[in-house]
């Protein structure tokens, strides 16, 4: 009895410890806080300033260095592909942000650029796939993309 | 599957084995059942789309099927109830995870805590659930 009651605390006090946020794991780690290489956060910095600059060629060349040191670094992998949407190298764009998805699939931006991406290239079934995704991860959002599907404009509502 | 206290161990090891089941049961009903709550308590929808986006079938159904397991497993857990096919189930689970979820994260802050809950489920399966149980039918324990 008195076990039961001990395993009934343990359970209790986990279950408190655990927001919705937390949902997804185990089985989706990648909500989990991965420490980023000094290295590759310095070239994606530099990365950043490119960007902002938009120096997109030479924002390339540090994001990819950051991912080549690092290549768990989904926020240089987004940028990655940000960059080579906005040089409209789609097809390395989609790479990019497929690699960003698959190393943190709870990431609503990238599915959402990953959605416009796939429009630009006129793919708008996959498009939609990505919209459905979106939706259950941030319905603002989500509802800002479909428009743009709609209107089969990848940049429309695009804040960015 | 095998009988997990040999004639052959003495009381005092059989009793240490059976605490160390249920501690095993304990903790693995802590993490599986908070998680579980979890998704019940708001995060499907950011379940579903870690599903769908491992190209998992059926996200809606399959996202509440684990949810159940997860939690409903938990309270067996606690029991000692079904024990052996509750471990079966979470280890076809975290299997599943690992394959096609936390691979690409590699080993640390990737899969893990997946691997240790898997080798715990499938400790639980071999073994059963031990004394400690509130089922002592051969299924349970």
């Amino acid at each position: 009895m008195h076990a039961l009651a001990g395993s009934l605390l343990v359970v209790s006090l986990a279950a408190g410890g655990v927001s919705a946020h937390d949902a997804g794991g185990p089985g989706t780690s990648s909500n989990q806080a991965t420490q980023v290489n000094p290295q590759a956060k310095a070239l994606f910095d530099q990365g950043e300033g490119y960007s902002k600059e938009q120096k997109w060629d030479l924002a390339i060349a540090a994001y990819q260095q950051a991912v080549g040191i690092d290549p768990k670094y989904v926020e240089a992998w987004t940028n990655l592909a940000h960059a080579y949407r906005k040089t409209t190298q789609y097809s390395k764009a989609l790479v990019a942000y497929q690699q960003a998805v698959g190393l943190k699939p709870d990431f609503p931006n990238a599915h959402e650029y990953l959605a416009r991406t796939y429009l630009a290239v006129g793919n708008k079934d996959a498009a939609m796939r990505e919209y459905e995704i979106v939706k259950r991860l941030d319905s603002k959002m989500a509802a800002d993309l479909l428009k743009a599907i709609q209107a089969n404009d990848p940049d429309l509502g695009d804040s960015d | 599957m095998t009988e997990p206290h040999p004639a052959r161990l003495s009381s005092g090891s059989a009793a240490r084995i059976d605490l160390a089941l249920l501690l095993l049961r304990v903790i693995l009903a802590a993490v599986f059942g908070a998680y579980g709550y979890a998704k019940w308590a708001g995060g499907m929808g950011r379940f579903e789309a870690i599903l769908m986006t491992a190209h998992l079938p059926f996200p809606g159904v399959t996202g509440r099927a684990v949810a159940t397991l997860e939690s409903g497993g938990a309270i067996l857990l606690l029991l000692g109830l079904g024990t052996r096919l509750v471990g079966v189930l979470l280890v076809v689970e975290m299997t599943t995870a690992i394959a096609k979820v936390v691979w690409p994260l590699g080993f640390v802050g990737g899969f893990a805590l997946e691997l240790t809950l898997l080798t715990v489920a499938l400790a639980l399966a071999l073994a059963g659930g031990g004394r400690f149980s509130v089922g002592r039918d051969s299924l349970s324990r």
